[in-house]
């Protein structure tokens, strides 16, 4: 017979590195809540009939977040056969709060007391019998990073499972308390299940709105629970949901008094909460998050002796694709006596386009190392709170920075986490915006303009990162003054991580699985649109003859590109190469770069000796292609992500308006920064009065007054209403 | 005939490489469009909400 485990603790106790030891799985776990929603199920290694069931990480069985209510759904309404609760030692009184709550669910429960490495490198003793013998179930000891006492725990749960045995209810709440909750579960005995009947109870006392709800009890037994409930309060001289959580952590301390032995006090600074002093300091966590990323930039793809990312870069693209890919390929295909057409459908088509995007491989997987060494040191998580911070003052959720710590990678996953927002308003922006933040695939187009034209400069890239933050609050602060977008923003609970060494596996897993992605992508969707781009800047009609043409400024590409320049004008790049290669960006960010690859030759080298950024540069200034930088950053994603748009939003209507609003946005930023840069060259005129205007219409929704603002502060009252 | 396929044996053979990757391309991006994968470059592996665009799938990964 089949056995279900569930997985439950709070985010960041290391479930989900159990979750894989035991599974064999390899979901990365990325430092920082709510960006899992959905249960996760896998066979525990060895036991095909155990199924383990990891669910997302949460703090109490209350309905607060969209991860408690699919958590909480779960175990109620599907009630596994036993529950592998995860501790993280090391912060064990406030995790033994959902501890309190899962054994009243009436399903055998094993606790597993995790990071006890940590516990005991800091000097700390846990007592698991004696944790054991107060909470009523078995406690087991393990190192779910070291893979230590993981099976152990999974064993323990299964005999819980088969002995289907369940814990004592433990002696959580006085007398008086006890006295309500025996009388609503007499009042509802028989209406629910007779296993979860105090878990029932205990949410009914708190008027939990979702089982009241749920139970669509009939109104006199309510005001029957509600008489007990009030004589309750009236007795303890509280509202009933803080009883409740005060009860509970009543008798957490008990228990922590038994059983726990700290060795420092417990208002002792770890060096977690030293760094952090000054890490997220009100001052300097601004300067230092700007200096990390510029360090992180400028090794990655920076010009410096320190850019280890851009000189192995340098190398796959001159001596590895250019010398000896290309060259050789060419000459060798030519020897064998290959038709010209066929040598430059290889060449200059496949291998020219390909070649392109492969080039920056090196710096996207020295920039993905970078960031997920900053993420499993728990430096990510700080991010987001410092972010909160700034965002607050905007109007905006901390929880709205999240999506966009995850779209670094890439812009679908990171819309997808923007479902973990509560709140439909600030949901729909955050999906808007989110796209805002290069992504991976937009690496190599700020890797080609920053060597072509800026000499490698690390301030680029960086640039581009702030920028995308910078247009993300931009359009906060605009779109929260509009009616459609007003409100408050949703309240931000995150834990700040222990920082530790990053584990080499996460590190080199994450880097690996973003690294590969894209190399895959480069094989596939960028190699079929580097032949069709070859065949369209190849072919066209000269004196009305169909055929291949020697210049490709009279191909069927230049004379598609040629309709749409004229609307990049104003933003500098009216050329059909520049419009072509923002619209093959649509296909996958990167083709803005397999499309110049091909359309400048990179497997060619010029009689001059110059190659594809040479040509590049020819074509477009520093400004032009700063203003190119921008529009393709800000603008609408690929079709991947308008897809995960569109599927988030689940409203065409709001689709367009995201991806309206996005191309909108970047053409104004592109415009204003393209025409005022045109100024400091001595040039004024009918477009820097349009961009002057804009930046005055700009700055007018900036700072004009939010007439949907509420000027008072809302509380919920729920709670003290019901005094 | 035998002389023109003789002077174009290596276009021949190269232009069927060429059409043989192609086809192994489109039919790549066709399977991953059809099982909903590969659109995203983070690695639908890698990803906590991948049981979201491909649930059949991901359960049957991790079994």
């Amino acid at each position: 017979m089949s056995i279900t485990i569930a997985l439950a603790g709070n985010p960041n106790s290391g479930k989900t590195t159990l979750f894989n030891d035991l599974t064999g799985s390899s979901q990365y776990v990325g430092n920082w809540p709510g960006v899992t929603v959905e249960k996760k199920e896998g066979r525990l290694k060895g036991h095909k009939d155990v199924v383990i069931q990891d669910l997302p990480g949460i703090y109490s069985l209350s309905p607060y977040t969209l991860e408690e209510v699919v958590a909480r759904s779960y175990l109620v309404k599907e009630k596994p056969d036993a529950i592998l609760n995860i501790v993280d030692g090391t912060n064990i009184e406030r995790n033994l709060y959902l501890t309190t709550q899962l054994i009243e669910l009436g399903i055998p429960v094993v606790v597993a007391v995790n990071m006890m490495d940590l516990v005991r490198k800091n000097g700390d003793r846990i007592d698991t019998n004696k944790l054991g013998e107060a909470l009523g179930c078995k406690v087991v000891e393990m190192s779910a990073l070291k893979g230590q006492g993981s099976l152990e725990a999974a064993e323990a749960a299964i005999a819980a499972a088969q002995e289907k045995k369940q814990g004592e209810h433990p002696h959580v709440f006085t007398g008086s308390v006890e006295h309500a909750i025996a009388h609503i579960e007499e009042s509802i005995q028989g209406r629910v299940d007779a296993q979860v009947l105090r878990w029932h109870a205990v949410k009914l006392f708190e008027r939990d709105e979702k089982e009241l709800q749920e139970l669509q009890l009939a109104q006199d037994l309510k005001t029957h629970i509600e008489q007990h409930i009030a004589d309750c309060e009236k007795e303890l001289d509280d509202d009933a949901e803080s009883i409740i959580t005060n009860q509970r952590y009543a008798y957490i301390s008990r228990v922590i008094d038994r059983a726990v032995k700290k060795k420092a006090s417990r208002h002792a600074l770890s060096v977690s909460d030293k760094i952090d002093r000054i890490v997220t300091n009100r001052i300097l966590a601004l300067p230092i998050f700007v200096v990390v990323m510029w360090a992180v930039y400028t090794i990655a793809m920076g010009g410096t002796k320190v850019s280890i990312g851009t000189m192995a870069t340098d190398w796959t693209n001159d001596v590895l694709v250019s010398e000896w890919i290309c060259g050789n390929l060419g000459a060798w295909m030519e020897a064998i006596g290959c038709a010209p057409w066929l040598t430059g459908l290889v060449v200059d088509g496949i291998v020219a386009g390909v070649g392109a995007v492969i080039g920056f491989v090196p710096q996207m997987l020295v920039l993905f190392f970078l960031l997920a060494i900053l993420e499993d040191v728990g430096y990510m998580a700080r991010i987001a709170f410092i972010m909160d911070r700034i965002f607050r003052r905007f109007g905006l959720s901390g929880k709205s920075f999240i999506p966009m710590l995850v779209a670094t990678g890439c812009g679908v996953p990171g819309i997808m986490a923007s479902r973990t927002i509560e709140n439909d308003r600030d949901r729909k922006m955050t999906i808007m915006t989110t796209g805002f933040i290069p992504c991976g695939a937009k690496m190599p187009i700020i890797g080609l303009f920053a060597g072509a034209l800026f000499g490698g400069s690390g301030w680029i890239a960086t640039s581009a990162y702030f920028i995308g933050v910078g247009a993300v609050i931009v359009s906060g602060i605009i779109l929260k003054k509009t009616k459609l977008f007003a409100g408050d923003p949703a309240p931000f609970v995150m834990e700040l991580p222990a920082y530790h060494i990053p584990s080499a596996k996460n590190v080199l897993h994450a880097t690996w699985e973003r690294g590969w992605s894209f190399i895959k992508r480069a094989g596939t969707v960028i190699l079929a649109s580097s032949v069709v781009l070859w065949f369209l800047q190849g072919f066209g009609f000269v004196d009305g003859v169909f055929g291949m043409v020697e210049d490709n400024n009279t191909s069927l590409l230049a004379s598609v590109g040629n309709v749409v320049a004229p609307v990049f004008a104003p933003l500098g790049f009216g050329t059909w190469q520049g419009a072509v290669a923002t619209f093959t960006g649509l296909i996958a960010k990167e083709n803005v770069v397999a499309t110049f690859g091909v359309l400048y030759g990179f497997a060619e080298v010029a009689e001059d000796g110059a190659e594809i950024w040479t040509l590049l540069a020819g074509d477009f200034t520093a400004l032009t292609a700063y203003s190119f930088m921008i529009f393709n950053l800000l603008c609408a994603p690929c079709f991947a992500a308008i897809g995960a748009i569109k599927r988030e939003m689940n409203n065409a209507k709001w689709t367009w308006i995201a991806i309206g609003y996005m191309c909108g946005f970047a053409y104004v930023v592109a415009m204003i920064v393209y025409q005022l840069g045109m100024v400091f060259a001595g040039h004024f005129g009918v477009g820097t009065v349009v961009a002057l205007l804009l930046l005055a219409g700009l700055v007018y929704l900036l700072l004009r007054k939010n007439k949907y603002q509420d000027s008072e502060l809302r509380v919920p009252v729920r709670s003290v209403a019901a005094k | 005939m035998w002389l023109w396929l003789s002077e174009n044996l290596a276009t021949l053979v190269g232009a069927l490489a060429v059409a043989a990757v192609l086809a192994l391309v489109a039919w790549k991006i066709v399977r991953d469009h059809r099982r909903h994968k590969g659109g995203c470059g983070g690695g639908c592996g890698s990803c906590p909400n991948a049981g979201f665009c491909h649930p059949d799938a991901q359960s049957a990964e991790h079994r």
